[in-house]
């Protein structure tokens, strides 16, 4: 019975010499150090077209990089609308009576000017 | 209406809306005769040439009433017409009979005033503002 008992604890001893560690040996934690930023996340998507790519980092100081907040995409600007210019034709011409005219010969209204030069 | 042209122009001639004719009226004897006539020979070979004169002479009355030939050359050589075709027009008494009988023609329409204005039989005599032509004009507008 000692006997036995005995081969049950090397047993168990053996076993437990034998076993892998349980847990993983600690990481070290991340630290940043104070004052300073973390690394600058870069985007290697370009932007689609008709947006404007927003900055992602801005050079500070000390060659350090910060991080930025994209931009809201920036539509392309749209061209004003404009209307299309009215083209008059105002040209100088003369009647068949000789009487000579300024302006559209089709214009809507005619306006004679009876005058003497003196 | 020569101070108020510009603005007629501009507001209603080159926006299509007005086409404004020059009659000749000659009130005053040989000078209204030869301005006139030296204005008509100019206006044949160019309309353009004829607005431009016809703003010269305008600014110029007081020379008209001693201009002779040689004026009225030198005057249709310094809006760019041909000296030569001018003197023949000129010197025909072609143009001088055309704006006799354009006179004629307004005298029988019973128009004496000078100047006087006339859109669709309506009427508007003496040198007027703007603001009444511009009142004239769109009372005639359709």
């Amino acid at each position: 019975m000692t006997k036995s008992l005995l081969l049950i604890l090397l047993l168990v001893l053996w076993l437990a010499a034998c076993a892998p560690a349980a847990t993983p040996p600690a990481l070290p934690s991340l630290t940043t150090a104070p004052g300073q930023p973390a690394a600058a996340a870069t985007i290697s998507q370009p932007p689609p077209a008709g947006e404007v790519a927003a900055p992602t980092a801005t050079q500070i100081a000390g060659g350090q990089t910060a991080a930025e907040p994209p931009l809201a995409p920036t539509e392309a600007p749209a061209a004003p609308p404009t209307e299309a210019p009215v083209e008059i034709v105002a040209v100088n011409g003369r009647h068949d009576d000789g009487t000579f005219f300024r302006g559209r010969a089709d214009a809507p209204l005619t306006m004679t000017d009876y005058s003497d030069f003196l | 209406m020569l101070g108020t042209e510009p603005e007629v122009l501009a507001n209603f001639v080159e926006t299509g809306q007005l086409k404004l004719v020059f009659w000749p009226m000659l009130d005053h004897g040989d000078a209204s005769l030869n301005s006139h006539a030296a204005a008509d020979c100019i206006g044949q070979q160019s309309p353009d040439a004829f607005w431009q004169i016809h703003d010269q002479f305008f600014a110029a009355q007081e020379e008209l009433w001693s201009a002779d030939r040689d004026y009225f050359v030198q005057a249709a050589v310094g809006v760019g017409v041909d000296q030569a075709a001018f003197e023949t027009c000129y010197d025909s008494g072609e143009a001088h009979a055309r704006v006799t009988e354009q006179d004629q023609l307004r005298r029988e329409r019973g128009i004496f005033n000078r100047p006087t204005f006339e859109i669709n039989g309506q009427f508007l005599i003496g040198s007027q503002s703007f603001a009444v032509f511009e009142q004239f004009i769109q009372a005639a507008t359709p």
